[in-house]
């Protein structure tokens, strides 16, 4: 699988995961940047 | 031929331009030069870096210009091949560099200088109010609250009928000038009491906030006597337009005079709140106090501005417990825009405005408030 | 490069009518025109918010509005122009030509395409139903500063979920266009070869996954902070209000990238067209447009030189601060040279762009001044900032889509819009515009502050000069609103080529094109690339 180079899959079922696993990375990244914020709101509001 | 009409092309648009830029100049003034050495400092750099961005706009514009006017299909030219250069890439690149350092220098000089607040002749603190300013001189032992003078207090009430032209200072003036002596290296402290304000006075040269829990410092030294006006600039809630500064710089004569003027005021007024007062005086008094500090949200009438701002004629606090009345005037109302006057005010201040609105519009029950019982208080 | 148009016409009989068509299309074409009418319609009343503002400040003196009513609108004015207006219609371009410019059917994930769509207009009945509650709509400006925001009503609460909304809205949009732009272009389309836009709008989609999960941290903390006593921001209960700044600003200077570098892309597109060349130094572009956004994460605190912070700090984010204006000066240098010794001819969105070039540059010029922190200390917090701010996003940012739309209308309608009105509509917006934003340079440095509802008298003439522009500019983009509506009913019929100087895939189907494009991969080669790259 490629994210940044030329390559890329030929055939559908390649490419359909190739987009997923795309997806998910970039969801990954916000969803930890998301939690490192809001994290801590929820975290001081429980008092640890 | 192409390039020799390109050139002359170029010249001709870019003596326009510079028209242009010249006529754009002269409509509108500048930036105040001030009467600190800071603030010819600013304006001395301000007037460089603007003059290095117009003379590079003359020239981007003139090159464009040019393009739009000589490169045109409509005058049959033909268009060329090329579609990059690394030298040009290079050379755009390195200039912009250059002239950003020489940019970079000065800027860095001129600040330098402003955040070292060291060797102060004397501290003013400065506090930010919804929608006021308050003064405590540290060494002279003298503290005050300045607010927006009466006149343009009602003058700006939504639908006054008072035309703003007509009323002198319109917006700038205080009823408690900030009072300093030239040529005295002046610190000051400022902080907030409820949110963000920022204390700007631009012929001092600069703006610094004022924020609730941190004292940040700034220096000034003025080199000419004058009046200087500013105003708040961090929106701080609906008076954030209405609470302006204003700076008298005086004589070190002129300013001790006014300091023993100030320590004298202080006494009276102590004098004053622990006296007797009588109904009509506390009438009196109470009209202009709530005229001055009150009227803005509810009302001359008292009338209020639902929901934010309740009814006080014929209704509300004034017409209930003198306890609850007096607590929510002194220590303000939690969740709301009611802020206390406790510390702002004095005791003969708080006293007349209770006695004033138990009493006005038809309220009344001949109630009298002594300024006396208010100073007893603990006032937290 | 062949098209295949007339099969899986079976598909259609399928194809949905009426509302549900709208509601449940997965269709990126659909998808950018829902995009795009929504945009158009938060352009109208975030307009008419900036209108009740300049009627009060025609003249001195309080005559229409309470201040209190004043501060809502300045804030509602903003939220509504930036996250309803801009960058919903550069996601509604996106959405249109992403797919059409580098050879693909569609989106990567067509279904979330859809709801990251319908997410916005329940996202602004909220944020516009607080107008009509009793605590009002938030009045502590965009930003939201703390503490002043946290003395409002209920209606934060709203402002705050509205605003959750938009975010997700947002990366779910920038997901797409990543997973797009890198998995699905046509065989032969090698990154260095796909069309500025697409370049521009790759880039700004990781801007907006990096930055507005921060924004939604931001304003999380504000809601605790509010209603379950929380002090992040609160000094006496252990915290700072200046954390909200340096949270809100690190999200803040990255979204006015997210808001400009599509548009850089647009213009990038445009001025090759209409010079009939190429663009100039389009691999250079690629990495200016790289190095501006990873500048703009590292440069934040420029909007926060009075908080009082450290010198070192200071000197750090205005050195920061002043070097992009190295890639960003590179760029117009580039758009120039595309136009030297090119074969120009002036329609409508070339008339935009070149607007763009001019106007941009001048704000580009006032955000320099603004980056000398000791002169800052004058300009910050007053007209000086808003005269600039305007001038990049208006003069910047909409005029590029203004642009973008007038260029790409015939390909997605099929007639050409009506040229003679397109351009009166761009003469009249030019003049007026400058008409209402440049007097505010001078208001600013003569001492004005900003987000106040009444001014003292020496600032009246610009004001009021200032006031008329903003009613005249307001009224012309009611022609806009006609031009486009007249273009969509009918008009000169458009070729698939459109525009002689057009180069690209989008310029290879039909106007309007089909529902389904690209159905097969077509063929990627030197005639169709916009980049020479010599590599095959």
């Amino acid at each position: 699988m490629s994210l940044l180079t030329d390559k890329k899959p030929d055939n559908r079922s390649d490419r359909r995961r190739s987009i997923i696993r795309t997806a998910l990375i970039l969801a990954a990244v916000v969803l930890v940047i998301y939690l490192s914020f809001i994290g801590q709101a929820v975290l001081t509001y429980f008092g640890s | 031929m192409k390039r020799t009409n390109e050139l002359i092309v170029a010249l001709a648009v870019m003596a326009v331009i510079i028209v242009i830029t010249w006529g754009l100049f002269a409509v509108g003034d500048n930036m105040p030069r001030g009467v600190t050495p800071f603030s010819k400092d600013v304006y001395q750099l301000h007037n460089l870096i603007l003059g290095i961005v117009t003379v590079a706009g003359v020239l981007v514009f003139t090159a464009m210009f040019t393009s739009i006017i000589v490169h045109r299909k409509s005058k049959g030219y033909e268009p060329a091949k090329f579609t990059h250069s690394t030298k040009a890439e290079i050379i755009w690149t390195a200039i912009p560099v250059l002239i950003l350092v020489a940019m970079a220098i000065p800027s860095t000089v001129v600040l330098i200088d402003m955040e070292d607040t060291g060797g102060a002749e004397m501290n003013i603190k400065v506090t930010g109010y919804q929608w006021l300013w308050k003064y405590d001189y540290l060494e002279d032992d003298v503290s005050f609250y300045s607010a927006m003078d009466r006149e343009s207090n009602r003058a700006r009430q939504i639908g006054s009928g008072i035309d703003p032209r007509t009323v002198e200072n319109y917006l700038l003036e205080v009823d408690n000038r900030m009072v300093v002596p030239v040529n005295t290296r002046i610190r000051l402290l400022l902080t907030a009491d409820d949110v963000i304000h920022s204390w700007w006075v631009p012929e001092l040269g600069w703006k610094r906030d004022a924020i609730p829990g941190t004292v940040n410092e700034a220096w000034t030294y003025i080199e000419e006597e004058g009046v200087y006006r500013g105003q708040c600039a961090e929106l701080c809630g609906k008076d954030h337009g209405f609470m302006p500064i204003v700076v008298e710089a005086v004589s070190r004569e002129e300013y001790d005079a006014w300091v023993a003027e100030q320590r004298e005021e202080t006494a009276r007024v102590a004098h004053e709140a622990a006296r007797l007062w009588t109904r009509e005086e506390l009438m009196d008094h109470g009209a202009n106090v709530y005229q001055a500090q009150c009227a803005a949200c509810h009302q001359a009438d008292g009338s209020g501005l639902e929901p934010a701002f309740p009814a006080l004629a014929r209704d509300g606090a004034p017409t209930g417990e003198l306890r609850e009345h007096m607590e929510i005037v002194l220590h303000g109302r939690e969740g709301t825009a009611m802020t206390g006057f406790g510390e702002r005010l004095q005791p003969q201040d708080i006293a007349a405005a209770l006695t004033y609105t138990r009493n006005a519009w038809s309220n009344g029950d001949g109630e009298v408030v002594q300024p006396s019982t208010i100073a007893e208080l603990d006032q937290g | 490069m062949s098209q295949e148009t007339t099969a899986h016409h079976d598909d259609h009989d399928h194809h949905p009518t009426g509302i549900a068509r709208w509601l449940f299309t997965t269709n990126h074409k659909e998808i950018g025109t829902l995009y795009l009418v929504f945009s158009l319609i938060m352009f109208l009343i975030g307009g008419a918010m900036a209108l009740v503002i300049r009627a009060e400040l025609f003249a001195p003196g309080l005559q229409l509005v309470n201040p209190e009513f004043f501060n809502q609108m300045t804030t509602m004015h903003a939220l509504v122009m930036i996250f309803g207006a801009v960058m919903p219609a550069f996601v509604g371009l996106a959405n249109w030509m992403v797919p059409l410019m580098i050879g693909a059917p569609d989106m990567a994930l067509p279904r979330m395409n859809n709801w990251s769509f319908w997410i916005l207009p329940f996202a602004f009945t909220l944020l516009l139903a607080t107008l009509f509650m009793p605590s009002g709509a938030p009045a502590s400006g965009w930003t939201l500063y703390p503490p002043l925001s946290l003395q409002g009503g209920n209606s934060l609460a709203f402002v705050i979920l509205a605003i959750h909304l938009m975010g997700i809205s947002s990366i779910m949009g920038a997901i797409n266009i990543i997973a797009t732009i890198l998995n699905m272009r046509a065989p032969g389309m090698t990154l260095l070869r796909m069309p500025l836009f697409i370049w521009t709008w790759l880039i700004t989609a990781f801007l907006l996954i990096a930055v507005m999960p921060v924004l939604a941290g931001a304003v999380t903390m504000l809601l605790t902070d509010r209603f379950f006593g929380t002090s992040f921001f609160d000094a006496a209960g252990g915290g700072d209000p200046v954390l909200y700044q340096h949270i809100f600003w690190f999200f803040g200077h990255p979204e006015v990238y997210i808001m400009i570098l599509p548009a850089f892309g647009i213009v990038s597109e445009i001025i090759p067209t209409f010079s009939r060349k190429r663009l100039f130094g389009y691999t250079s572009m690629v990495y200016a447009t790289a190095s501006i956004a990873f500048l703009s994460f590292i440069v934040w605190a420029h909007h926060m030189f009075t908080v009082g912070m450290p010198l070192g700090a200071m000197l750090f984010f205005m050195y920061a601060t002043m070097l992009i204006a190295v890639p960003t000066g590179v760029k117009i240098f580039n758009w120039i040279s595309t136009m030297w010794r090119g074969s120009m001819t002036f329609e409508t969105p070339m008339l935009f762009a070149l607007g763009f070039l001019v106007l941009f540059t001048i704000g580009g010029f006032s955000g320099l001044m603004l980056a000398i922190v000791p002169a800052d200390f004058q300009y910050h917090d007053s007209y000086f900032v808003v005269a600039h701010f305007h001038y990049v996003l208006v003069t910047g940012s909409v005029f590029a889509i203004m642009a973008g739309v007038y260029y790409w209308l015939p390909k997605w309608t099929g007639y050409m819009y009506d040229e003679k009105l397109g351009k009166i509509h761009f003469w009249w917006s030019t003049i007026w515009v400058n008409v209402l934003f440049f007097p505010q340079h001078y208001l600013g440095l003569a001492g004005m502050p900003r987000r106040i509802p009444d001014y003292a008298v020496q600032f009246t003439e610009f004001n009021m000069i200032s006031s008329i522009g903003g009613f005249m500019f307001g009224f012309g983009q009611l022609l806009f609103v006609y031009i486009i509506w007249k273009c969509a009913r009918g008009g000169e019929k458009a070729t698939a080529q459109v525009w002689e100087g057009a180069r690209g895939l989008e310029w290879t189907v039909p106007s309007p094109a089909p529902l389904h494009t690209f159905d097969t991969p077509p063929v990627v080669d030197d005639s169709v690339a916009v980049h020479k790259d010599n590599l095959s």
